[in-house]
């Protein structure tokens, strides 16, 4: 099957690219993109490393997260333990926390672990996804030594009137996948609101390579042995997300709006594979409440605009780890920790087109982190109350400036400053400077250049979690070059567009934790490494039409990312001065492949990571290394107009080819598995 | 509409894309494996690697004192498996070696010889060390679990449980405190229990009736102890500074001829300049008149005759080195394991018995946490 898909693909791509065609008219049943570029670089993105994820990519269907969209849309590496498991991002080699997060502007990265959780993050909520790639992400923030996803809704292509979407996913593993949308638009009001639910048990079959099934006769030899047939364990999920968008519009220069995006989330943490616990309960649950909320006024003047912001975010967890003991009748936990995580901040942004030449853009920022964690396991031994892990809170300010310039048509030049304050504590300037030039106009071929440094502030954990915290630690210092070249082309039946990319960057002052003082139990974060993040993006995208009803449209991503510790070795023995970072892959890879024909669409989806190392030392051995996979998706979608309603059915086939593999040591992943949608408009 | 050189050159890069991208979905491929050496030296020094929590990496090597060989992964070479998660123990009994992995809750068995699994006892809450009362009982210690097992190592299978003073403790008492640990035997049937986690009890264990006949205070969390030639059981009491600076390490002693009196030594003296005390991994000398602990990074040896507690190390482990166990073997030499950091292979430092000569050092798997000594001519 897979050779034929292969073969059948590859020959549907060759005759599409071969076959020329003069024009063509538009009048598909799905809305298929308009083949065209932008010939106009704005002055705003000078100089700027960016990739936009396809809207079509982020709607491929409705179970998909935020972490799966970018498995299959982007270069970056996604480690991930399953649907509806933890799932965090490895951008240019650098540590989930090195990627800066943010959806409209609100931060999802958490004050106290530093990453984002993108399975948390349904994709039906994002209706512009960028990654802006290592330098380029200091416009937004600092810290992204990696770089930043800048996650966005928009209300701007809401139809008029009202309407209704309704989606139903049913998959395997007892998946249920809903989506619920209504939006209206009059003259000055849009608004939008969206819930999302999602249910699995997970609980998929394999056979367990890493335990043996023992029979025993009656001297109590071993008389046969075999690997079981396990069902994946403590794997299920519940997740609820609502968001209400407001917008209101009372002339064309003010813009009020108000978006709002609570979630409810419960989620057993799958269990290892060697766990040999059969019948007694495990429980190792993850419940999270959160409530995201900002509220913005944007000016629009004639050459300027001001947006002005006040968001808050409080996010309430709760981790339990344990099990019962059948004896007692009781659970016995390891962990019962609770947070409470607050964030609140002011932020204006003034863009003013000083001529046409000159854009001035500038932000300044001030906030407060708060952050509450206690572990009821732990006893206060002295008035037996439950101990504070961590009880703090943290101000923080952020200045922006940058001067756009484009002396000529070709030529762009963009220095940047940022400057940040983070407790009682100001970083050192953060200084960037971003160059292009537009080498060969038919083709939009720009090259384009950044430099800049960049600093990491530890997080609130790293700073005061007790025990271990390290509050004299120093933020993690970048420094990074980017070169590279972009190119558009388009005629009215074809277009490609793509970019390479090589970047440099040189880290500092790496936080890793480590028992303190020799000591076992306790672990402190210190500032030990120095890394070396080098290597090459590339992308390349594009579509061709054969004629009204028929288009094929593709898109790949590469990424080699070596990431290697430079140490100093800690140990005169440490092995890892020289390596790889753990779980890090050299090579990333993924493809999309979409063939659109009038009400059908077929969606081939490609992800390969190289072998990650889980040892620091990069010894190759069984639990040492995460074997390299190609994973394949594949969906079939079709479109019935059922006038007043338009409906579509979607049969998703993940895993094609069935490839058993991991991403974590220790945590099997499905296999071939299947999930139907219906979509509902009206 | 007209080709031009520029779409050609884009076509065709195109089409290598893609080409490129479908041909590899078929080529996944395994990770290369190391092979072992054959060796054929009788005395044997077993390592037992925890491996990381969560990470499931224990791993079993087999170091050769004579040749200074070493065989590494010997469980998985063995039995096509891996250890498991945070293996905790390993003992030797006859030409049978035991073994508890802590967070995959498992007890192997397996063949001194072969390294090949004999039998295992499964879903058993966090084993931490067993205590063979006869051929057909042994008591198993756990982590998170107030009781203490009773199984058949004939059957591999669970006949009983003893209930400690923690079985009582009422409903929302935290877990940490339900944890018991090394098991030292001591004369008329009858077996010591060190309760560590947050705890500051050793139990009296009677293993003709199978119950707690005593519970003996001792410091706060004791998480090693022996006994000397005299019969008097030393025990090490980590304390818990992190949390209060006041609860600092401690030894004490019980006496099993004065009813399992119990009387604090003194408190371990301090290393300037640490963050925390670590004080650990008491093992007694062969001839049951001195004993090696850890305190820190290095080693030190304590006469059962001395008067106050060593404040000058018998090893001074060397910089950036870190003894996370300590072993003494049958002839006397020390081993010391080092975990370097927790995430890559850990290494031995074999030590003579006088602690002056460093005779070897070898690499194990991650983060070395137990010895067994063992010789196949016996």
């Amino acid at each position: 099957m897979r050779s034929i898909l292969t073969v059948v693909l590859t020959l549907l791509c060759i005759h599409a690219i071969a076959e020329e065609r003069d024009s063509i008219a538009v009048a598909q049943r799905y809305a298929l993109p308009e083949l065209s570029v932008t010939s106009y670089r704005p002055l705003s993105q000078i100089g700027v490393m960016k990739s936009e994820l396809d809207t079509l990519v982020l709607r491929d269907n409705i179970a998909l997260s935020l972490g799966d969209v970018l498995t299959y849309g982007s270069g970056i590496f996604v480690k991930e333990q399953g649907r509806g498991a933890l799932s965090t991002v490895s951008f240019r080699g650098t540590s989930a926390s090195h990627t800066q997060v943010s959806w409209n502007s609100i931060p999802l990265n958490s004050p106290t672990l530093g990453f984002t959780d993108f399975s948390m993050i349904p994709s039906y909520f994002v209706d512009d996804a960028m990654l802006l790639h290592g330098s380029s992400s200091i416009s937004e923030s600092s810290g992204g030594l990696g770089g930043a996803v800048i996650l966005a809704t928009d209300l701007r292509r809401l139809p008029e009137g009202n309407k209704f979407t309704f989606v139903q996913g049913v998959g395997s593993y007892s998946t249920f996948d809903e989506f619920l949308k209504y939006t209206f638009r009059s003259e000055k009001w849009r608004s939008s609101t969206r819930f999302v639910a999602s249910l699995g048990r997970n609980n998929f079959y394999f056979i367990n390579n890493e335990k043996w099934e023992l029979e025993y006769d009656d001297k109590g030899n071993i008389s046969r042995q075999y690997h079981p047939r396990e069902q994946n364990r403590n794997a299920s999920y519940r997740d609820f997300h609502l968001l209400q968008e407001l917008e209101y519009q009372p002339s064309p220069n003010h813009t009020w709006r108000l978006v709002a995006w609570g979630t409810h989330s419960w989620r057993q943490l799958p269990l290892l594979a060697v766990i040999f616990s059969n019948d007694r309960k495990l429980i190792n649950d993850n419940t999270s409440n959160s409530i995201r909320a900002a509220l913005s006024h944007r000016f629009q003047g004639a050459d300027w605009t001001l947006e002005s912001k006040l968001a808050h975010s409080t996010n309430r967890v709760a981790y339990d780890n344990g099990s019962e003991i059948p004896s007692l009748g009781r659970t016995s936990y390891t962990y019962r920790t609770r947070s409470l995580l607050h964030h609140t901040f002011l932020e204006e942004r003034l863009k003013w087109f000083a001529s046409p030449k000159w854009l001035i853009d500038a932000s300044l920022k001030a906030g407060l982190q708060q952050a509450y964690t206690s572990d009821l396991q732990k006893l206060n031994l002295d008035d037996g109350t439950y101990g504070a892990s961590l009880s703090n809170h943290r101000v923080e300010a952020s200045a922006y400036l940058s001067a756009k310039y484009s002396p000529s048509d070709r030529l762009g030049i963009a220095p940047a400053i940022r400057l940040d304050l983070y407790g009682k504590k100001i970083a050192p300037i953060i200084p960037a400077i971003y160059l292009d030039y537009l080498l060969y106009k038919p083709a939009n071929i720009y090259l384009k250049a950044s430099v800049s440094r960049n600093y990491h502030h530890p997080t609130l954990n790293d700073l005061y979690y007790f025990p271990g915290g390290n509050p004299d630690l120093r933020p993690e210092q970048g420094f990074s070059y980017d070169i590279g070249a972009t190119f558009d082309y388009a005629t009215p039946d074809w277009k490609l567009g793509g970019g390479v990319n090589w970047f440099d960057s040189h880290i500092k002052d790496w936080i890793i934790w480590l028992p303190a003082s020799g000591t076992t139990s306790i672990w402190t974060p210190l500032n030990l490494h120095k890394v070396h993040a080098y290597g090459v993006e590339a992308n390349l995208q594009g579509a061709y039409r054969f004629n009204e009803l028929t288009q094929v449209d593709f898109q790949t991503n590469f990424a080699w990312t070596p990431s290697i510790n430079k140490g100093p070795q800690l140990h005169p023995r440490d092995q890892s001065v020289g390596k790889q970072l753990v779980y890090v892959p050299k090579i990333s890879l993924s493809a999309i492949a979409r063939i659109t024909h009038d009400t059908w669409r077929m969606t081939y989806k490609l992800a390969h990571y190289s072998k990650r190392y889980t040892l620091t030392s990069n010894q190759v051995t069984p639990a040492g290394v995460v074997s390299p996979y190609y994973m394949s998706d594949i969906s079939i979608e079709k479109l019935i107009k059922l006038r007043p309603i338009d409906l579509s059915v979607k049969l998703a086939v993940k895993n094609l080819f069935n490839h058993k593999y991991q991403t974590v040591i220790g945590y099997p992943m499905p296999g071939t598995n299947f999930e139907l949608f219906i979509t509902i408009e009206y | 509409m007209k080709t031009t050189k520029l779409n050609l050159f884009a076509k065709g890069l195109a089409s290598f894309a893609l080409i490129l991208s479908f041909a590899l979905v078929g080529c996944n491929s395994d990770p290369d494996m190391p092979n072992g050496d054959e060796i054929t030296d009788t005395q044997q020094v077993f390592v037992l690697n925890s491996g990381g929590n969560g990470k499931a990496n224990a791993s079993l090597d087999v170091y050769f004192p004579a040749s200074k060989k070493q065989a590494f992964g010997v469980f998985r070479a063995a039995n096509n498996i891996g250890l498991g998660d945070t293996a905790q123990s390993i003992q030797v009994r006859g030409d049978g070696i035991w073994i508890c992995v802590n967070s995959s809750q498992v007890i192997y068995h397996i063949d001194a010889k072969t390294h090949k699994i004999l039998g295992q006892i499964k879903d058993i809450s966090k084993p931490r060390h067993i205590y063979f009362v006869s051929d057909t009982k042994a008591y198993v210690s756990h982590f998170e679990d107030p009781n203490i097992t009773i199984i058949n190592p004939k059957t591999y299978q669970k006949i009983g449980t003893i209930e400690t003073f923690m079985t009582k403790l009422p409903a929302g008492t935290p877990a940490d405190n339900f944890s018991t640990e090394m098991f030292v035997e001591v004369p008329g049937g009858k077996v010591l229990v060190n309760c560590w986690s947050y705890q500051e009890s050793v139990l009296l264990i009677d293993t003709a009736t199978d119950k707690v006949e005593k519970t003996i205070k001792v410091g706060m969390q004791p998480n090693s102890m022996a006994m000397d030639k005299n019969g008097l059981v030393w025990v090490i009491c980590g304390g818990m500074t992190w949390a209060d600076p006041e609860m600092t390490p401690s030894i004490y002693t019980i006496d099993p001829k004065e009813d399992y009196k119990a009387a604090k030594f003194g408190d371990v003296p301090e290393i300037e300049g640490l963050l925390y005390q670590d004080v650990k991994n008491l093992v007694m000398n062969r001839d049951g008149e001195s004993f090696l602990f850890s305190n820190n990074s290095h080693i030190y040896k304590m006469s059962i005759t001395d008067k106050v507690i060593p404040s000058e190390p018998f090893i001074m482990i060397p910089r950036d080195h870190f003894a996370y166990t300590l072993a003494i073997a049958p002839n006397g030499e020390i081993y010391v394991g080092d975990a370097i950091d927790y995430r890559q292979e850990g290494t031995i430092i074999r030590y003579s018995a006088d602690g002056k000569s460093r005779l070897d050092q070898f690499y194990t798997g991650v983060i070395p946490a137990g010895f067994a000594f063992y010789d196949s001519k016996m």
